[in-house]
Protein backbone atom coordinates (compact mmCIF):
# COMPACT_ATOMS: atom_id res chain seq x y z
CA UNK A 1 0.00 0.00 0.00
CA UNK A 2 1.37 3.34 -1.08
CA UNK A 3 0.59 6.29 1.20
CA UNK A 4 0.43 9.68 -0.45
CA UNK A 5 0.87 12.44 2.13
CA UNK A 6 -1.10 15.64 1.69
CA UNK A 7 0.71 18.51 3.37
CA UNK A 8 -0.90 21.51 5.07
CA UNK A 9 -2.27 23.94 2.44
CA UNK A 10 -2.18 21.25 -0.24
CA UNK A 11 -4.58 18.93 -2.09
CA UNK A 12 -4.10 15.65 -3.95
CA UNK A 13 -6.20 13.20 -5.93
CA UNK A 14 -5.46 9.55 -6.62
CA UNK A 15 -6.93 6.81 -8.79
CA UNK A 16 -4.36 4.17 -7.76
CA UNK A 17 -6.33 1.44 -5.93
CA UNK A 18 -3.18 0.44 -4.10
CA UNK A 19 -2.83 3.84 -2.47
CA UNK A 20 -4.18 5.83 0.45
CA UNK A 21 -4.22 9.60 0.80
CA UNK A 22 -3.14 10.64 4.30
CA UNK A 23 -2.94 13.98 6.07
CA UNK A 24 -1.41 14.46 9.51
CA UNK A 25 -2.17 16.63 12.53
CA UNK A 26 -5.36 18.44 11.56
CA UNK A 27 -5.84 20.89 14.42
CA UNK A 28 -7.89 23.93 13.53
CA UNK A 29 -7.27 23.07 9.86
CA UNK A 30 -9.88 21.03 8.00
CA UNK A 31 -9.56 17.99 5.76
CA UNK A 32 -12.23 17.44 3.10
CA UNK A 33 -12.26 13.98 1.53
CA UNK A 34 -14.06 13.25 -1.76
CA UNK A 35 -14.60 9.76 -3.16
CA UNK A 36 -16.17 8.55 -6.41
CA UNK A 37 -17.18 4.92 -5.73
CA UNK A 38 -17.91 4.02 -9.40
CA UNK A 39 -14.52 5.18 -10.66
CA UNK A 40 -12.65 4.56 -7.38
CA UNK A 41 -11.03 7.97 -7.38
CA UNK A 42 -10.36 9.92 -4.20
CA UNK A 43 -9.27 13.44 -3.37
CA UNK A 44 -8.19 15.17 -0.17
CA UNK A 45 -7.51 18.80 0.77
CA UNK A 46 -5.89 20.00 4.02
CA UNK A 47 -6.78 23.70 4.15
CA UNK A 48 -5.58 26.04 6.83
CA UNK A 49 -7.70 29.21 6.74
CA UNK A 50 -11.21 30.23 5.74
CA UNK A 51 -10.97 33.09 3.22
CA UNK A 52 -8.54 33.78 0.36
CA UNK A 53 -9.28 37.52 0.60
CA UNK A 54 -6.80 37.50 3.53
CA UNK A 55 -3.85 37.49 1.14
CA UNK A 56 -4.33 37.54 -2.64
CA UNK A 57 -0.73 36.57 -3.38
CA UNK A 58 -0.85 33.47 -1.15
CA UNK A 59 -4.23 32.54 -2.63
CA UNK A 60 -2.71 32.60 -6.14
CA UNK A 61 0.43 30.79 -5.04
CA UNK A 62 -1.22 28.16 -2.79
CA UNK A 63 -4.99 28.08 -3.41
CA UNK A 64 -5.33 24.99 -1.17
CA UNK A 65 -4.39 27.18 1.82
CA UNK A 66 -7.93 28.60 1.93
CA UNK A 67 -11.39 27.01 2.03
CA UNK A 68 -12.98 29.28 -0.57
CA UNK A 69 -10.20 28.84 -3.15
CA UNK A 70 -9.09 25.28 -2.29
CA UNK A 71 -12.32 23.33 -1.89
CA UNK A 72 -13.72 24.33 -5.34
CA UNK A 73 -10.32 23.38 -6.81
CA UNK A 74 -10.57 19.92 -5.20
CA UNK A 75 -14.01 19.37 -6.78
CA UNK A 76 -12.71 20.59 -10.19
CA UNK A 77 -9.72 18.23 -9.93
CA UNK A 78 -12.16 15.34 -9.42
CA UNK A 79 -14.43 16.45 -12.30
CA UNK A 80 -11.41 16.61 -14.62
CA UNK A 81 -10.90 12.88 -13.97
CA UNK A 82 -14.50 12.21 -14.99
CA UNK A 83 -16.11 12.16 -11.54
CA UNK A 84 -19.76 13.22 -11.28
CA UNK A 85 -20.79 15.56 -8.49
CA UNK A 86 -23.89 13.50 -7.62
CA UNK A 87 -21.76 10.40 -7.03
CA UNK A 88 -19.22 12.00 -4.72
CA UNK A 89 -19.09 10.79 -1.12
CA UNK A 90 -18.04 13.81 0.97
CA UNK A 91 -16.49 13.57 4.44
CA UNK A 92 -15.03 16.27 6.67
CA UNK A 93 -12.57 16.17 9.60
CA UNK A 94 -10.72 18.70 11.77
CA UNK A 95 -11.71 22.23 12.75
CA UNK A 96 -10.55 21.72 16.34
CA UNK A 97 -10.28 24.48 18.93
CA UNK A 98 -7.79 25.34 21.63
CA UNK A 99 -9.28 25.68 25.14
CA UNK A 100 -10.21 29.31 24.91
CA UNK A 101 -13.30 30.41 26.83
CA UNK A 102 -13.52 33.81 25.12
CA UNK A 103 -13.37 32.33 21.64
CA UNK A 104 -10.63 34.61 20.32
CA UNK A 105 -8.76 31.64 18.87
CA UNK A 106 -11.66 30.50 16.74
CA UNK A 107 -9.89 29.69 13.48
CA UNK A 108 -11.24 26.11 13.59
CA UNK A 109 -14.81 27.30 13.90
CA UNK A 110 -14.34 29.89 11.15
CA UNK A 111 -12.85 27.20 8.92
CA UNK A 112 -15.92 25.02 9.47
CA UNK A 113 -18.50 27.81 9.07
CA UNK A 114 -17.18 28.86 5.67
CA UNK A 115 -17.13 25.24 4.48
CA UNK A 116 -20.81 24.72 5.43
CA UNK A 117 -21.67 27.93 3.59
CA UNK A 118 -19.80 26.77 0.47
CA UNK A 119 -21.51 23.37 0.57
CA UNK A 120 -24.94 24.89 1.17
CA UNK A 121 -24.58 27.32 -1.75
CA UNK A 122 -23.48 24.51 -4.06
CA UNK A 123 -25.86 21.81 -2.86
CA UNK A 124 -23.16 19.48 -1.53
CA UNK A 125 -24.26 16.88 1.03
CA UNK A 126 -21.83 15.68 3.70
CA UNK A 127 -22.00 11.93 4.37
CA UNK A 128 -20.04 11.95 7.64
CA UNK A 129 -17.90 14.32 9.65
CA UNK A 130 -15.71 14.44 12.74
CA UNK A 131 -15.13 18.09 13.64
CA UNK A 132 -14.46 20.39 16.60
CA UNK A 133 -13.21 19.57 20.08
CA UNK A 134 -9.72 20.13 21.45
CA UNK A 135 -8.15 17.23 19.56
CA UNK A 136 -5.73 16.75 16.71
CA UNK A 137 -6.68 14.31 13.94
CA UNK A 138 -4.90 12.30 11.25
CA UNK A 139 -6.99 11.06 8.30
CA UNK A 140 -6.58 8.25 5.77
CA UNK A 141 -8.66 7.85 2.60
CA UNK A 142 -8.22 4.39 1.03
CA UNK A 143 -8.65 4.61 -2.74
CA UNK A 144 -9.71 0.96 -3.28
CA UNK A 145 -12.75 1.24 -0.99
CA UNK A 146 -13.25 4.92 -0.11
CA UNK A 147 -12.87 4.01 3.54
CA UNK A 148 -12.03 7.04 5.70
CA UNK A 149 -10.17 6.38 8.96
CA UNK A 150 -9.56 9.02 11.65
CA UNK A 151 -6.81 8.60 14.20
CA UNK A 152 -7.04 10.85 17.24
CA UNK A 153 -5.67 10.52 20.78
CA UNK A 154 -4.31 7.06 20.06
CA UNK A 155 -7.64 5.67 18.78
CA UNK A 156 -8.66 4.82 15.22
CA UNK A 157 -12.25 5.19 14.07
CA UNK A 158 -13.89 4.50 10.68
CA UNK A 159 -15.71 7.63 9.54
CA UNK A 160 -17.09 6.10 6.37
CA UNK A 161 -16.74 2.92 4.24
CA UNK A 162 -18.64 3.27 0.95
CA UNK A 163 -17.38 0.02 -0.66
CA UNK A 164 -16.59 -3.47 0.58
CA UNK A 165 -13.00 -4.57 0.02
CA UNK A 166 -12.90 -6.60 -3.20
CA UNK B 1 8.97 9.32 42.17
CA UNK B 2 11.81 11.71 41.45
CA UNK B 3 12.35 14.69 43.68
CA UNK B 4 12.12 18.09 42.04
CA UNK B 5 15.72 18.70 43.20
CA UNK B 6 16.91 15.59 41.33
CA UNK B 7 15.26 16.80 38.17
CA UNK B 8 16.50 20.37 38.47
CA UNK B 9 20.01 19.12 39.25
CA UNK B 10 20.03 17.07 36.05
CA UNK B 11 19.82 20.27 34.06
CA UNK B 12 23.07 20.45 32.14
CA UNK B 13 24.17 21.95 28.88
CA UNK B 14 21.76 21.21 26.07
CA UNK B 15 22.63 19.13 23.03
CA UNK B 16 23.12 20.91 19.75
CA UNK B 17 23.22 20.17 16.05
CA UNK B 18 26.56 19.51 14.37
CA UNK B 19 25.42 20.68 10.91
CA UNK B 20 25.13 24.24 12.15
CA UNK B 21 28.67 23.82 13.40
CA UNK B 22 29.90 22.56 10.02
CA UNK B 23 28.21 25.45 8.29
CA UNK B 24 29.66 27.95 10.76
CA UNK B 25 33.12 26.48 10.29
CA UNK B 26 32.76 26.87 6.52
CA UNK B 27 31.66 30.47 6.96
CA UNK B 28 34.63 31.19 9.21
CA UNK B 29 36.93 30.09 6.37
CA UNK B 30 35.06 32.17 3.80
CA UNK B 31 36.52 35.66 3.44
CA UNK B 32 33.34 36.85 1.76
CA UNK B 33 31.13 35.81 4.70
CA UNK B 34 29.31 38.59 6.52
CA UNK B 35 28.15 38.56 10.15
CA UNK B 36 24.62 38.32 8.71
CA UNK B 37 25.52 34.91 7.20
CA UNK B 38 26.46 33.64 10.68
CA UNK B 39 23.26 35.02 12.10
CA UNK B 40 21.25 33.13 9.48
CA UNK B 41 22.84 29.80 10.45
CA UNK B 42 22.59 30.40 14.20
CA UNK B 43 18.92 31.36 13.95
CA UNK B 44 18.28 27.76 12.88
CA UNK B 45 19.88 26.24 15.96
CA UNK B 46 18.27 26.66 19.36
CA UNK B 47 21.20 25.30 21.37
CA UNK B 48 23.88 27.33 19.59
CA UNK B 49 21.70 30.46 19.90
CA UNK B 50 21.25 29.82 23.61
CA UNK B 51 24.95 29.25 24.20
CA UNK B 52 25.83 32.36 22.27
CA UNK B 53 23.48 34.53 24.32
CA UNK B 54 24.70 32.91 27.54
CA UNK B 55 28.33 33.81 26.81
CA UNK B 56 27.51 37.25 25.45
CA UNK B 57 25.77 38.01 28.74
CA UNK B 58 28.40 36.36 30.95
CA UNK B 59 30.92 38.18 33.12
CA UNK B 60 33.43 37.75 30.29
CA UNK B 61 31.87 40.71 28.50
CA UNK B 62 31.00 43.79 30.47
CA UNK B 63 27.92 44.79 28.53
CA UNK B 64 25.78 47.61 29.86
CA UNK B 65 22.51 46.16 28.56
CA UNK B 66 21.63 42.48 28.24
CA UNK B 67 22.28 41.06 24.78
CA UNK B 68 18.95 39.71 23.56
CA UNK B 69 19.41 39.23 19.82
CA UNK B 70 21.63 36.90 17.84
CA UNK B 71 22.83 39.83 15.71
CA UNK B 72 24.05 41.65 18.80
CA UNK B 73 25.75 38.52 20.11
CA UNK B 74 27.56 37.80 16.80
CA UNK B 75 28.76 41.41 16.54
CA UNK B 76 29.93 41.38 20.15
CA UNK B 77 31.65 38.00 20.11
CA UNK B 78 33.17 38.04 16.64
CA UNK B 79 33.02 35.18 14.18
CA UNK B 80 35.92 33.20 15.63
CA UNK B 81 34.44 32.97 19.08
CA UNK B 82 31.04 32.17 17.59
CA UNK B 83 32.56 29.09 15.96
CA UNK B 84 34.35 28.12 19.19
CA UNK B 85 31.12 28.38 21.10
CA UNK B 86 29.28 26.30 18.53
CA UNK B 87 32.00 23.66 18.81
CA UNK B 88 31.74 23.57 22.58
CA UNK B 89 27.98 23.44 22.49
CA UNK B 90 27.81 20.61 20.02
CA UNK B 91 30.49 18.44 21.56
CA UNK B 92 28.99 14.98 21.67
CA UNK B 93 25.51 16.31 22.11
CA UNK B 94 22.50 16.31 19.82
CA UNK B 95 18.75 16.36 20.27
CA UNK B 96 17.64 12.77 20.96
CA UNK B 97 15.92 11.00 18.06
CA UNK B 98 12.75 10.70 20.11
CA UNK B 99 11.85 12.90 23.04
CA UNK B 100 11.00 10.27 25.62
CA UNK B 101 7.78 10.91 27.51
CA UNK B 102 6.36 13.25 24.88
CA UNK B 103 5.73 10.83 21.97
CA UNK B 104 7.54 13.34 19.84
CA UNK B 105 10.33 12.94 17.33
CA UNK B 106 13.29 15.28 17.17
CA UNK B 107 11.81 16.64 13.93
CA UNK B 108 8.47 17.24 15.65
CA UNK B 109 10.13 19.08 18.53
CA UNK B 110 12.25 21.14 16.19
CA UNK B 111 9.36 22.02 13.87
CA UNK B 112 7.27 23.17 16.81
CA UNK B 113 10.06 25.42 18.18
CA UNK B 114 10.72 26.82 14.69
CA UNK B 115 6.98 27.46 14.15
CA UNK B 116 6.66 29.35 17.46
CA UNK B 117 9.75 31.43 16.63
CA UNK B 118 8.56 32.31 13.12
CA UNK B 119 4.89 32.87 14.01
CA UNK B 120 5.92 34.99 17.02
CA UNK B 121 8.18 37.12 14.88
CA UNK B 122 5.46 37.49 12.23
CA UNK B 123 2.88 38.52 14.85
CA UNK B 124 5.38 40.98 16.34
CA UNK B 125 5.97 42.60 12.95
CA UNK B 126 2.23 42.88 12.35
CA UNK B 127 2.08 44.86 15.62
CA UNK B 128 5.00 47.05 14.64
CA UNK B 129 6.96 45.72 17.60
CA UNK B 130 10.49 47.13 17.64
CA UNK B 131 12.34 43.97 18.72
CA UNK B 132 11.07 40.99 16.72
CA UNK B 133 14.40 39.16 16.99
CA UNK B 134 14.03 38.66 20.75
CA UNK B 135 10.66 37.06 19.98
CA UNK B 136 12.30 34.68 17.53
CA UNK B 137 14.89 33.59 20.10
CA UNK B 138 12.28 33.24 22.86
CA UNK B 139 10.09 31.16 20.57
CA UNK B 140 12.96 28.90 19.58
CA UNK B 141 13.88 28.23 23.22
CA UNK B 142 10.49 28.30 24.98
CA UNK B 143 10.19 24.49 25.34
CA UNK B 144 13.82 23.84 26.22
CA UNK B 145 12.71 22.28 29.54
CA UNK B 146 11.15 19.37 27.60
CA UNK B 147 14.58 18.14 26.54
CA UNK B 148 15.41 17.56 30.21
CA UNK B 149 12.01 16.56 31.57
CA UNK B 150 11.20 13.93 28.95
CA UNK B 151 13.75 11.46 30.33
CA UNK B 152 12.07 11.59 33.75
CA UNK B 153 8.56 11.52 32.34
CA UNK B 154 9.37 8.27 30.55
CA UNK B 155 10.34 6.57 33.82
CA UNK B 156 7.20 7.28 35.84
CA UNK B 157 4.98 4.35 36.80
CA UNK B 158 2.10 2.97 34.75
CA UNK B 159 -0.38 4.40 37.23
CA UNK B 160 0.91 7.90 36.74
CA UNK B 161 0.90 7.33 32.98
CA UNK B 162 -2.84 6.58 33.24
CA UNK B 163 -3.38 9.74 35.31
CA UNK B 164 -1.67 11.70 32.56
CA UNK B 165 -4.40 10.81 30.10
CA UNK B 166 -7.05 12.24 32.44
CA UNK B 167 -5.22 15.49 33.13
CA UNK B 168 -6.73 18.67 31.72
CA UNK B 169 -3.48 19.90 30.23
CA UNK B 170 -0.07 18.44 29.57
CA UNK B 171 1.55 20.94 31.91
CA UNK B 172 -0.75 19.74 34.70
CA UNK B 173 0.07 16.15 33.78
CA UNK B 174 3.78 16.89 34.17
CA UNK B 175 3.16 18.36 37.62
CA UNK B 176 1.04 15.36 38.63
CA UNK B 177 3.71 12.94 37.54
CA UNK B 178 6.88 14.75 38.59
CA UNK B 179 5.99 17.68 40.84
CA UNK B 180 7.41 20.10 38.30
CA UNK B 181 6.79 21.07 34.67
CA UNK B 182 8.77 21.91 31.54
CA UNK B 183 8.39 25.66 32.15
CA UNK B 184 10.02 25.42 35.59
CA UNK B 185 12.74 23.07 34.35
CA UNK B 186 13.29 25.36 31.35
CA UNK B 187 13.88 28.26 33.75
CA UNK B 188 16.51 26.15 35.52
CA UNK B 189 18.25 25.57 32.18
CA UNK B 190 18.00 29.28 31.39
CA UNK B 191 19.37 30.25 34.81
CA UNK B 192 22.31 27.90 34.44
CA UNK B 193 23.06 29.36 31.05
CA UNK B 194 22.52 32.94 32.19
CA UNK B 195 20.08 33.58 29.36
CA UNK B 196 18.80 37.16 29.14
CA UNK B 197 15.59 38.11 31.04
CA UNK B 198 13.14 38.13 28.07
CA UNK B 199 14.08 34.53 27.24
CA UNK B 200 13.78 33.43 30.88
CA UNK B 201 10.38 35.13 31.18
CA UNK B 202 9.12 33.56 27.97
CA UNK B 203 10.20 30.10 29.13
CA UNK B 204 8.67 30.53 32.59
CA UNK B 205 5.36 32.10 31.58
CA UNK B 206 4.58 30.85 28.08
CA UNK B 207 1.63 28.82 29.43
CA UNK B 208 0.44 31.54 31.87
CA UNK B 209 1.42 34.87 30.31
CA UNK B 210 -0.54 36.99 32.80
CA UNK B 211 1.90 35.88 35.53
CA UNK B 212 4.93 37.32 33.69
CA UNK B 213 7.09 39.52 35.92
CA UNK B 214 8.50 41.53 33.02
CA UNK B 215 8.78 41.55 29.21
CA UNK B 216 5.00 41.21 28.94
CA UNK B 217 4.80 41.78 25.17
CA UNK B 218 7.36 39.12 24.33
CA UNK B 219 5.74 36.62 26.74
CA UNK B 220 2.29 37.31 25.27
CA UNK B 221 3.61 36.86 21.72
CA UNK B 222 5.24 33.52 22.58
CA UNK B 223 2.04 32.34 24.31
CA UNK B 224 -0.12 33.24 21.29
CA UNK B 225 2.40 31.85 18.78
CA UNK B 226 2.63 28.61 20.80
CA UNK B 227 -1.15 28.18 20.69
CA UNK B 228 -1.27 29.05 17.00
CA UNK B 229 1.50 26.56 16.21
CA UNK B 230 -0.40 23.76 17.96
CA UNK B 231 -3.67 24.77 16.28
CA UNK B 232 -1.97 24.59 12.89
CA UNK B 233 -0.59 21.13 13.66
CA UNK B 234 3.08 22.07 13.90
CA UNK B 235 4.79 19.69 16.26
CA UNK B 236 1.66 18.34 17.90
CA UNK B 237 2.63 16.24 20.92
CA UNK B 238 0.50 14.03 23.16
CA UNK B 239 -1.23 17.15 24.50
CA UNK B 240 -2.89 17.93 21.13
CA UNK B 241 -5.01 21.06 21.32
CA UNK B 242 -5.72 20.53 25.05
CA UNK B 243 -4.05 23.75 26.14
CA UNK B 244 -5.69 26.71 27.79
CA UNK B 245 -5.29 30.02 26.01
CA UNK B 246 -5.17 33.26 28.02
CA UNK B 247 -7.41 35.70 26.15
CA UNK B 248 -5.86 38.55 28.14
CA UNK B 249 -2.67 38.03 26.13
CA UNK B 250 -4.58 38.66 22.88
CA UNK B 251 -6.26 41.71 24.45
CA UNK B 252 -2.96 43.16 25.71
CA UNK B 253 -1.41 42.73 22.27
CA UNK B 254 -4.53 44.12 20.61
CA UNK B 255 -4.51 41.18 18.18
CA UNK B 256 -7.56 40.14 16.17
CA UNK B 257 -8.22 36.75 14.67
CA UNK B 258 -7.51 37.97 11.11
CA UNK B 259 -3.98 38.93 12.25
CA UNK B 260 -3.45 35.39 13.54
CA UNK B 261 -4.65 34.07 10.19
CA UNK B 262 -2.41 36.44 8.26
CA UNK B 263 0.63 35.47 10.36
CA UNK B 264 -0.17 31.80 9.68
CA UNK B 265 -0.44 32.40 5.92
CA UNK B 266 2.82 34.39 5.78
CA UNK B 267 4.80 31.99 8.01
CA UNK B 268 4.05 28.67 6.33
CA UNK B 269 6.91 28.69 3.81
CA UNK B 270 9.50 29.75 6.42
CA UNK B 271 8.36 27.03 8.83
CA UNK B 272 8.63 24.41 6.09
CA UNK B 273 12.07 25.78 5.22
CA UNK B 274 13.36 25.43 8.76
CA UNK B 275 11.82 21.95 9.14
CA UNK B 276 13.46 20.85 5.90
CA UNK B 277 16.79 22.28 6.99
CA UNK B 278 16.62 20.14 10.12
CA UNK B 279 15.64 16.90 8.37
CA UNK B 280 18.50 17.39 5.89
CA UNK B 281 20.91 17.98 8.73
CA UNK B 282 22.11 15.37 11.18
CA UNK B 283 19.69 16.69 13.76
CA UNK B 284 18.01 14.04 15.85
CA UNK B 285 20.13 11.19 14.54
CA UNK B 286 21.45 8.91 17.28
Amino acid sequence: MKTIAVDIADLKVSSDPDSALVTYALGSCIGVMLYEPNLRIGGLIHYMLPLSSLNAEKARDKPAMFADSGVPLLFESMYRLGCKKENLVVTVAGGGQLQDKDGVFNIGKRNYTILRKLFWKNGVMVTAEDVGGDVSRTVWLYIATGRVVIRSQGKEVDLCSPLRPS
Amino acid sequence: MFSVETILKSVTSLPTLPVALTRLTELARDDQAEPADFVRVIRHDAAVAANLLRVANSALFHVANPVTSIEQAVNLLGTRRVVELATGASFGRIIPKVLPGYDMTAEGYWTHCAAVAILGEQLASSLGNAAPDAVFTCGLLHDIGKLVLGTFLMQVSGEIQRQLHGATSFLEAERLALGTDHAEVGVAVAARWQLPPPVVCAIRSHHAPSTAESDQTVVDLVHVADGLAHALGFGADRGGLARTMDSKAMARLGLRVHQLEEAAALSLDSIHGMAEWFSQSDGGKP
